[in-house]
């Protein structure tokens, strides 16, 4: 691709529109006077008020959702593609989430390569990487993707990702940019590392304690615009500052930790997860077992993003306590988050 | 729907009349909010230009009083203190409770400070009593910049590891830490590999050693590993294959210096010769140390920067040549103070 910068995008067509990353998008990027059009592709008409956004229906995991965004793309001819379709919490129907996320990234990656357009983002996350006992502290972007694990929600995931960087590969004049989300926690967000956290008492492993990171939604939100308006290549962690212990976290939260034997984990996340009494499935247990901390260095660099929260000050916000200060420019110190005092 | 050409965005009239249809056709608000009434745009006659203000702003507007009034919308789960749950005032208590022995803030490899001040006088303890560790050549520490400790292993817990860099924190007058790379086994172990990464242990791999180095931390590796069990009472100085040359290979890349270093702990020689062989292999199952003075000598940096080989194949043999000279050079050292302290 030839170095010369692209045009500012002027049109943006968003999958999952209703997300919480979707739907602070559209409201972020209608605000911005330089784009002219933004069409809301999802299920339900999102939550923005802008004369800017065109609301399309599209259910991806329906067979005919690939000649539906076919159409849309014929229509509008978006110069972006943000596809964030993706199910913020697992599903016990898997076979439907298998539909939505793998086929229908199939679908959206066959209509853009019918009709491309300049940029397509994708929004990932760090779970694709798994937590695996043989990984290093940080991973790199180019890190080995989690083995196909039986758990469908990180899979479908997994599969995702890579057939869009099959399709970065085999479309090399579009700007194919995944963007791969820590935990996104924040006073907005509804998602699986919430929920989980909302509880009064969370599990631990008896003897396993390991390091967490998330991302605030904010940060998440300013990622997605800087990808967007510099037309990044290629795949970045976006993670906040920082990083814990997940007994640490519970703490910080004021959750009581509940630690287990881990074949007891498994099997009372297995029985819970089969009686529908647990949103979480019992395969998302290596991540209390195992850090999946990534390197935020890429993102920095190449795409100059720089989160602005620290952990403790995404706590803050997730618990909807005031921060009482801006983080530090060094490195933290214990004195740093006050907010607790 | 019209045609692609007839709906460019650059027409704004047309996108204003598409829109009335577009965002409400497929829904029911379209009764109540008049869009069956709409006429098509040339039917009004003249567009009077607006004197509201920019469409943006006052988007911009109504999407914050919606927000505030959602906020005030929802008495049963408020905004502000959604997340706070019933007992908030109890578990505030308990917060205060379990934030008491770990800090708010570990480093990038985990390390917690507050937890390493609770095992301090338990390492205080084992340094100067129980094992009564000499630790000497520390003026050959570089006091700025990386390095590479190449230690020799003393037995099944990390016990040398742990010594090692309890007495370079406390006898080195800039207090300077070294960070031990744990090979896998110990790092996923339940509990002692937990407690290991909050006092500073670090999972044993090329990319974590990298950043170490390029922190400028001092690093502890241990390239006997597992093997190092294998080894005869009667013979501390034979040390087994020193793995594959890895760190090697991070000397070489990185261009710090390694640091050869001899743990060696005082023979027993109180026992008959059977008695003490049972007791030698007990010891190494068990775990707790066998007490005696402890000898730790750090030699003299081996510089390897100006040796860079220029294939694959040449950095091969390259490797495994300098691991063979530092597994020698570290065997003479544990020979020499094996003869020194008989």
């Amino acid at each position: 691709m030839s170095d010369a910068p692209k045009p500012y995008p002027t049109v943006v067509a968003v999958t999952g529109a209703c997300t919480d990353l979707g739907v602070e998008t559209l409201r972020q990027l209608s605000d911005d006077p330089r784009i002219e059009r933004l069409i809301a592709l999802d299920v339900a008409k999102p939550d923005v008020i802008s004369d800017k956004v065109q609301f399309v229906r599209l259910d991806l995991s329906q067979p005919g959702a690939g000649m539906r965004i076919a159409d849309v793309l014929d229509e509008y001819s978006p110069d972006t593609f943000v596809h964030g379709a993706f199910l913020s919490t697992p599903t016990h129907d898997g076979g439907w989430a298998h539909e939505l996320e793998d086929v229908g990234t199939m679908h959206v990656l066959d209509a853009c390569a019918r009709n491309p357009p300049q940029r397509l983002v994708l929004l990932s996350t760090t779970l694709v990487y798994g937590a695996k006992p043989d990984q290093p502290t940080y991973l790199r972007e180019d890190a080995r993707l989690g083995e196909v694990t039986k758990s469908r929600f990180v899979n479908d995931r997994i599969r995702a990702e890579e057939q869009v960087l099959r399709f970065a590969r085999s479309h090399p004049s579009i700007d194919v940019c995944s963007l791969r989300f820590a935990k996104v926690l924040g006073p907005n967000s509804d998602n699986i590392f919430t929920r989980f956290l909302s509880r009064p008492v969370a599990p631990t492993l008896a003897g396993y304690d390991p390091l967490m990171q998330c991302v605030h939604e904010d940060d998440a939100i300013r990622a997605i615009l800087l990808a967007i308006r510099k037309s990044a290549r290629g795949v970045f962690n976006i993670v906040g500052k920082d990083i814990l212990p997940y007994t640490t976290l519970l703490a910080l939260l004021g959750r009581l930790p509940l630690p287990l034997p881990l074949p007891i984990a498994r099997a009372v996340g297995k029985a819970m997860w089969a009686t529908k009494l647990s949103e979480v499935p019992s395969t998302m247990v290596e991540h209390l077992q195992y850090s999946c901390v990534a390197d935020e260095g890429k993102a920095r660099v190449e795409l100059g993003f720089e989160a602005k929260y620290d952990i403790r000050q995404t706590l803050a916000e997730f618990l909807g306590m005031p921060i009482d200060r801006p983080a530090p420019a060094g490195r933290p110190t214990a004195q740093s988050a006050t907010w607790m005092n | 729907m019209p045609n692609s050409k007839h709906n460019k965005p650059s027409d704004s009239s047309d996108t204003r009349a598409s829109e009335s249809q577009g965002p409400w056709a497929g829904s029911d608000d379209s009764y109540f909010l008049g869009a069956e009434a709409a006429l098509p745009p040339g039917q009004y006659g003249q567009t009077i230009p607006s004197h509201l203000p920019d469409p943006v702003a006052q988007a911009r507007v109504l999407r914050e009083l919606q927000r505030r009034v959602r906020s005030t919308m929802s008495p049963a789960f408020p905004v502000e203190t959604k997340r706070i749950l019933p007992g908030a005032a109890l578990l505030a208590g308990y917060r205060h409770f379990a934030l008491r022995s770990r800090s708010l803030a570990v480093d990038e490899f985990g390390r917690d400070p507050s937890y390493g001040e609770v095992a301090r006088p338990v390492l205080d303890f084992l340094y100067q009593d129980w094992l009564s560790v000499k630790l000497q050549g520390l003026e050959n520490l570089p006091t700025d910049g990386g390095a590479i400790l190449v230690c020799n292993h003393t037995g099944t817990l990390p016990y040398d590891a742990t010594m090692l860099m309890h007495g370079i924190r406390t006898e080195h007058p800039l207090k300077l830490r070294v960070r031990p790379l744990l090979e896998d086994r110990l790092a996923r172990q339940a509990f002692l590999g937990v407690a290991l990464r909050k006092l500073g242990a670090v999972r044993a791999c090329q990319e974590n050693a990298t950043r170490l180095l390029e922190n400028g931390s001092l690093i502890a590796v241990f390239p006997e590993g597992r093997r190092a069990l294998l080894k005869k009472r009667t013979s501390p100085e034979k040390l087994q294959r020193f793995g594959r040359g890895g760190f090697i290979r991070l000397a070489l890349r990185t261009i710090a210096p390694l640091i050869p270093v001899a743990i060696v702990p005082k023979p027993v020689k109180w026992l008959p010769e059977g008695v003490a062989n049972r007791v030698h292999a007990a010891a190494r199952l068990a775990l707790f140390p066998t007490p005696g003075p402890w000898t730790i000598q750090i030699g003299k940096p081996i510089d390897l920067s100006e040796q860079l080989a220029e294939t694959e194949w040449e950095e091969r043999v390259q490797v495994a040549q300098e691991a063979q000279r530092i597994r020698l050079h570290i065997a003479e050292m544990i020979q020499q103070i094996l003869n020194s302290t008989t």
